[in-house]
């Protein structure tokens, strides 16, 4: 295997009775970036991660982390790996250097370079000062903190975080960006990372993969993504918009679509197109403009319109199953 | 492997320490069934506690019936807590995870029996004016010793067994509830509404037999019922099926 990829699927396939939950999955994320896998609830992230862990067979096809198999050196894989998964899975009777030190533990890290790097972590965080309260009484912002530094412990390649920063305060979900880019950007760790939140996508990650329904829909760096859009936005502020104008400008050659909003009006046209003939032609009105912005499209609305034209997909593969309405983590508690 | 089951064990002790807070209430915890098992019952029983086979009751009663109810914490607690699935990306395997839990509620049950012992050895010396030190009969120390390890693993190994089934600690700890009622009542029961001609085989066919033999041959079925359910248990104790649950 390729010494630069860390994680490659090929036709990954996980299925729960009639659902499948993750289909024909095939993407590879180089090492040493942070890789954003954004989808809706139930679209297959979480079941991704675990099929990658080796905590869940695969239905088909195979995946390799590390360039190992994740059917028959799942336990390998562990051993390389860091995980902040859906649930913290911090132990809440115990001290947060209880947490760590079991964890180390685990990981066979010799004593005093368990205690040296327990300490630097904790240091970096900020925690080092609470690190013999019970973990139970902390904020979850914390939490997810400690978690972070559980993950990153025995210093392994790479770390799998399951929407790390979901149910947090905007502060501490912040904080908790801020402290992953620092920790990650320092080792070099790759981190595959899902998430929700486009924004944190966008600020955290070099590589983007959308999956809507097991299915994986785009792969790119955010900037591409935002290039792959329908087209710009185009806002202009002044006074003088009437009907008239707006309708004249609905015919204007290029516009897609038009609207007027408190006093602004916003304009839909291709990408790359000129706004001049616009300007131009509201000047002509008796608009008077005060100010013209073009924006591209936002990762959201990228994401947006992914998702939306995802949903109604039916499988690359075979096609003999139509994809359920059921959610994958549904699924999984079906199969249990 | 080795290494591992004691990062377990380990991990087991300090949520058990924890449990009820700190350490004081722990130790207060341990206070009621010393005082019974150590104190009032060796009084009563005089220097007969540490000679028959009344002071059995310490070694085995106890142990089988607190490792149940620790062990019904084991796995739904894990899972409860959501703290199950971190454990299982971890590179522990699947047997030193289990184990190590099996492990530290045999050890756990195991100290306390000790202590129990002890106590009520002590117990007896003090109040029982024969002088001299006196000492458990060999014969029950040593069978008390084996049974209660064997009764332990026994209660453990039922005890994470349930665990594993159970939706919840509350569901597993009535489960068990459940099964110690019948494990502890049924054999009075039986006694009371057994036809009296049953009652006389079943005492011809054990009065030929010697403590010894007896120590030996439950020993032997109880070895026989443990190694059964660890292996069931191994069969059952797999990642991708607790990923599932």
């Amino acid at each position: 295997m390729d010494n630069a990829i860390a994680i490659r699927t090929e036709n990954l396939t996980r299925d729960f009775a009639a659902v499948r939950a993750v289909d024909h999955l095939t993407l590879e994320v180089p090492r040493g970036i942070v890789f954003g896998f954004l989808g809706p609830n139930g679209s297959g992230k979480t079941t991704t991660i675990r099929l990658l862990l080796g905590l869940l067979e695969p239905s088909a096809g195979r995946a390799q982390v590390l360039g190992l198999d994740t059917r028959r050196q799942s336990q390998a894989i562990r051993e390389r790996t860091g995980t902040l998964l859906e649930h913290h899975g911090l132990y809440e009777r115990m001290t947060a250097l209880e947490n760590l030190d079991f964890f180390g533990r685990i990981a066979r890290l010799p004593r005093a370079e368990r205690h040296r790097r327990m300490e630097q972590l904790l240091t970096h965080l900020g925690l080092w000062e609470r690190r013999h309260e019970i973990v139970n009484g902390w904020s979850r912002g914390m939490k997810q903190k400690l978690a972070v530094a559980r993950a990153l412990l025995h210093r392994p390649p790479l770390i799998f975080l399951d929407e790390p920063t979901a149910g947090l305060d905007p502060v501490a979900a912040a904080a908790l960006r801020e402290d992953l880019a620092d920790l990650a950007g320092e080792a070099g760790v790759t981190v595959f990372l899902t998430t929700h939140n486009l924004a944190e996508a966008e600020k955290l990650c070099s590589l983007i993969g959308v999956i809507r329904n097991g299915q994986l829909l785009a792969v790119g760096h955010p900037n591409q993504l935002r290039s792959q859009g329908k087209g710009q936005r185009v806002t202009v502020y002044g006074q003088g918009f009437t009907p008239a104008v707006l309708a004249g400008v609905k015919e204007l050659n290029g516009v897609q679509q038009a609207r007027l909003r408190n006093h602004h009006l916003e304009v839909e046209m291709p990408p790359q197109t000129s706004t001049a003939p616009l300007v131009r032609f509201l000047v002509q009105s008796g608009v008077a403009v005060e100010e013209v912005h073009r924006e591209k499209a936002t990762l959201e609305d990228v994401f947006l319109t992914l998702v939306s034209e995802g949903n109604g997909r039916t499988r690359p593969g075979n096609g003999a199953l139509p994809i359920s309405a059921q959610t994958a983590e549904e699924a999984e508690a079906g199969q249990a | 492997m080795i290494t591992d089951v004691a990062t377990m064990v380990w991990k087991e002790w300090r949520e058990l320490l924890r449990q009820r807070g700190s350490w004081r209430a722990f130790l207060v915890g341990l206070f009621v069934p010393v005082a019974v098992f150590g104190i009032m019952l060796p009084i009563q029983a005089g220097p007969d506690w540490l000679e028959t086979a009344i002071s059995l009751s310490a070694w085995i009663y106890m142990p089988t019936v607190l490792v149940m109810t620790m062990m019904a914490d084991s796995i739904a607690g894990e899972r409860e807590r959501h703290t199950l699935e971190t454990l299982l990306a971890t590179r522990l395997p699947d047997q030193a995870i289990l184990y190590g839990k099996i492990l530290a509620g045999v050890g756990y049950a195991l100290l306390l029996a000790l202590v129990i012992v002890a106590v009520g050895m002590v117990s007896v010396n003090l109040t029982d004016l024969t002088p001299g030190w006196q000492w458990y009969a060999p014969q029950i120390f040593w069978g008390g010793l084996i049974a209660s390890l064997l009764l332990s693993l026994l209660g453990s190994a039922v005890g994470v067994l349930i665990s594993l089934r159970a939706a919840s600690v509350r569901q597993a700890t009535q489960t068990l509830s459940y099964i110690m009622l019948v494990v502890f009542f049924l054999p009075v029961v039986l006694l009371q509404i057994l036809p009296s001609q049953v009652m006389i085989t079943l005492e011809q066919t054990l009065a030929p037999l010697s403590l010894d033999r007896l120590f030996l041959v439950g020993g032997a079925g109880l070895l026989a019922l443990d190694l059964a359910l660890l292996l069931l248990l191994r069969a059952r104790f797999q990642r991708t099926k607790l990923t599932l649950d």
